[in-house]
């Protein structure tokens, strides 16, 4: 097989686990929607390396085993720091902004498969302001799951566009948090440009965001949804921390997600992120912290969505009981994520679950959706309340009906094709 | 033999039907235009009566026609026999029409029995920022038993349109594959197979 033809392996070195989990589930989005194949590359040499402009030593040296001569380099770099780039290098803003990365993923794919520069393709090293470092994580730190400190049951919180979006004020009891300086990394994001779902932790340096905080938060809506018959909430305040079991079902025995420390959706790269701007909704249904035009309108369906493809990426993760069988009550809106019902298989899975009730593996085999996708499209409509999930029953003999053609068929697939829709594997 | 085959497009006033059709068609839509004499309702100089006429032909011979269907009542005498063997409909809404349910239910009771199929799919332009809008149109079909996909669209964008078919296109396969699996589906039209000559 030609090199033209082998995937483009994507790596971080230097980078936090969080980042790393960004330009993964990036990676999973592009899947299947460009020419070029792209995969995350856990080990070994990589084609392109995602890596801060500035290094340790320890990073130089890990750094070292995973380049070849062919290796570009995607440099991240602190707002407001200028680098040389060598030939052939990117430069992108830190934090990762997705719309960024798929720039610089656009001219590398034009140049693939690379050629060794011309130059001497030498790691750029800046001196200072040093490159941000990796998580607390990723340096031995633990983060609790927020629902196991019962303090944090009742807490007061309130989403707003600032950085330290979800704040406590007190402690149920009455204590009062000091007062926690902002993150530095996130000091520089232009306000309204990043959603930051998390508690601020004054315990902690600066902003400890959670993204199961965020999963409690969609669950609630869920549990609201269902209660109303399907009718949206209109501003009902929701406890996020009431539901929470659910997100530790869901990822149960999943500790590594723990290590992302902050949800962001840049509404540069997500056309839609302006709809997160869209409901406003108090949390806990206590006086706010940040008052008035600082709350925000969130569409909590499109948190769905984002926390499905950040989340939801294999079957085991959906929790779903063994051999359950499956019905969706309706379809989602595809109109707004027209991307994902392009995937081969998801527009199909769709219709057969709206039609007919199946196994998890007979939608599976059917629809021959990759299971990241369905497992996406299944965790959207759970989280929604579309997914009707039932026990199976005992096989009965089923009385077939009679074969009898529509007489469409032969007709859909050549219109398919003069339109350019077929969905016949290449 | 060439066969025919007809796709409907409906909706009222200002939806976007002929838009739509342009999107797809292989001629440019033959469209019956005159001057809109209801203004004050819509603010659009020609608007279409009767129908909009577009047509695809596929490499084996067989056509495609394409018809617009607009939503003026004295021309609702025509709307069955368009209905008649029709592979589907795309219905599309103006959310920002007065009122939007009202239009659309008179393509709901019209052509309830192509639509129960599930042989359609629904287009809602012009939403609303507001938080739950398309969930009305999906329980305004629902109600009438129609469980079709409901989508968010805008119809000047060629890619919406082939989002709508595309779908459409799942749903009538999905369709056939009941039929051959046995599993359980909706009631289904069972008066729809290709015909040699169009019934319009």
């Amino acid at each position: 097989m030609s090199e033209a033809r082998l995937p483009i392996r994507v790596a971080c070195s230097g980078l936090g686990n969080s980042d790393a989990f960004i330009v993964r589930s990036l990676l999973r989005i592009l899947d299947g929607r460009r020419g070029q194949s792209w995969v995350f590359q856990e080990e070994g040499v990589a084609d392109i390396i995602i890596t801060p402009s500035a290094h340790k030593d320890t990073d130089r040296e890990r750094l070292a085993t995973r380049r070849k001569p062919t290796s570009r380099f995607i440099f991240t770099v602190p707002s407001g720091v200028t680098i040389d780039l060598k030939e052939g290098a990117q430069a992108v803003h830190y934090p990762l902004r997705a719309s960024e990365l798929l720039e610089c993923f656009d001219r590398l794919e034009s140049e693939w498969p690379f050629k060794p520069p011309s130059g001497v393709a030498k790691i750029v090293v800046l001196q200072t302001p040093s490159a941000p470092g990796p998580d607390t994580e990723a340096q031995g730190q633990t983060t609790l799951p927020l629902w196991s400190d019962p303090r944090l049951t009742q807490a007061p919180v309130t989403i707003s566009q600032m950085p330290t979006d979800l704040r406590l004020s007190q402690m149920p009891d009455g204590s009062p948090l000091a007062q926690a300086p902002v993150d530095p990394r996130l000091s520089h994001i232009p306000e309204g440009r990043v959603l930051t779902v998390g508690v601020t932790n004054a315990t902690e340096r600066g902003v400890l965001s959670h993204p199961a905080t965020l999963g409690a938060l969609v669950q609630a809506l869920r549990s609201l949804r269902t209660s109303q018959g399907g009718e949206r909430p209109q501003g009902r305040s929701i406890d996020v921390f009431d539901q929470a079991g659910w997100i530790a079902r869901l990822y149960n025995g999943r500790n590594k997600i723990y290590a992302s420390r902050r949800f962001m959706l840049d509404r540069t790269a997500e056309p839609m992120g302006g709809r997160l701007f869209h409901w406003k909704f108090t949390l806990s249904g206590l006086p706010p912290v940040v008052k008035g035009d600082a709350l925000i309108e969130v569409d909590l369906d499109l948190l769905a969505w984002q926390f499905a493809a950040r989340f939801c990426y294999d079957f085991a993760g959906l929790d779903l009981p063994i051999n359950a069988l499956l019905h969706l009550r309706r379809w989602p809106d595809f109109g707004v994520h027209p991307e994902f019902s392009s995937r081969p298989g998801v527009m199909l899975a769709t219709a057969l679950l709206t039609r007919q009730t199946l196994s998890l593996a007979a939608l599976h085999r059917e629809s021959e959706t990759n299971e990241a996708d369905l497992a996406c499209l299944l965790g959207v409509c759970w989280l929604s309340d579309w997914l009707r999930c039932e026990r199976q029953m005992p096989k009965v003999p089923v009385q077939r009906r009679p074969v009898e053609k529509t007489g469409f068929s032969g007709i859909v697939r050549s219109l398919r094709r003069v339109l350019g829709l077929s969905r016949e594997r290449e | 033999m060439p066969q025919e085959y007809k796709l409907l497009f409906a909706g009222g006033m200002g939806v976007g039907k002929t838009t739509a059709i342009s999107a797809i068609s292989e001629i440019p839509p033959v469209s019956t235009d005159v001057a809109n004499s209801d203004r004050e309702a819509f603010d659009k100089a020609l608007t279409t009566v009767t129908l909009d006429y577009g047509r695809i032909t596929l490499p084996s011979g067989d056509r495609l026609r394409l018809y617009g269907i607009p939503g003026q009542n004295r021309f609702s005498f025509m709307w069955g026999m368009l209905e008649q063997g029709a592979m589907g409909m795309v219905l599309l809404a103006d959310a920002s029409r007065p009122d939007p349910f009202a239009e659309l239910d008179i393509f709901l009771k019209a052509f309830g029995r192509l639509l129960r199929t599930g042989r359609a799919v629904l287009g809602v332009g012009r939403l609303p920022s507001q938080r739950g809008e398309l969930d009305k149109y999906v329980m305004r079909l629902a109600r009438r038993k129609i469980k079709i996909p409901v989508f968010s669209v805008d119809v000047r964008e060629k890619k919406d349109v082939l989002l709508l078919l595309d779908a459409l296109f799942t749903q009538i396969e999905v369709i056939e594959e009941d039929y051959r699996s046995g599993a359980p589906s909706e009631k289904t039209d069972k008066t729809h197979s290709g015909t040699n000559e169009s019934t319009v």
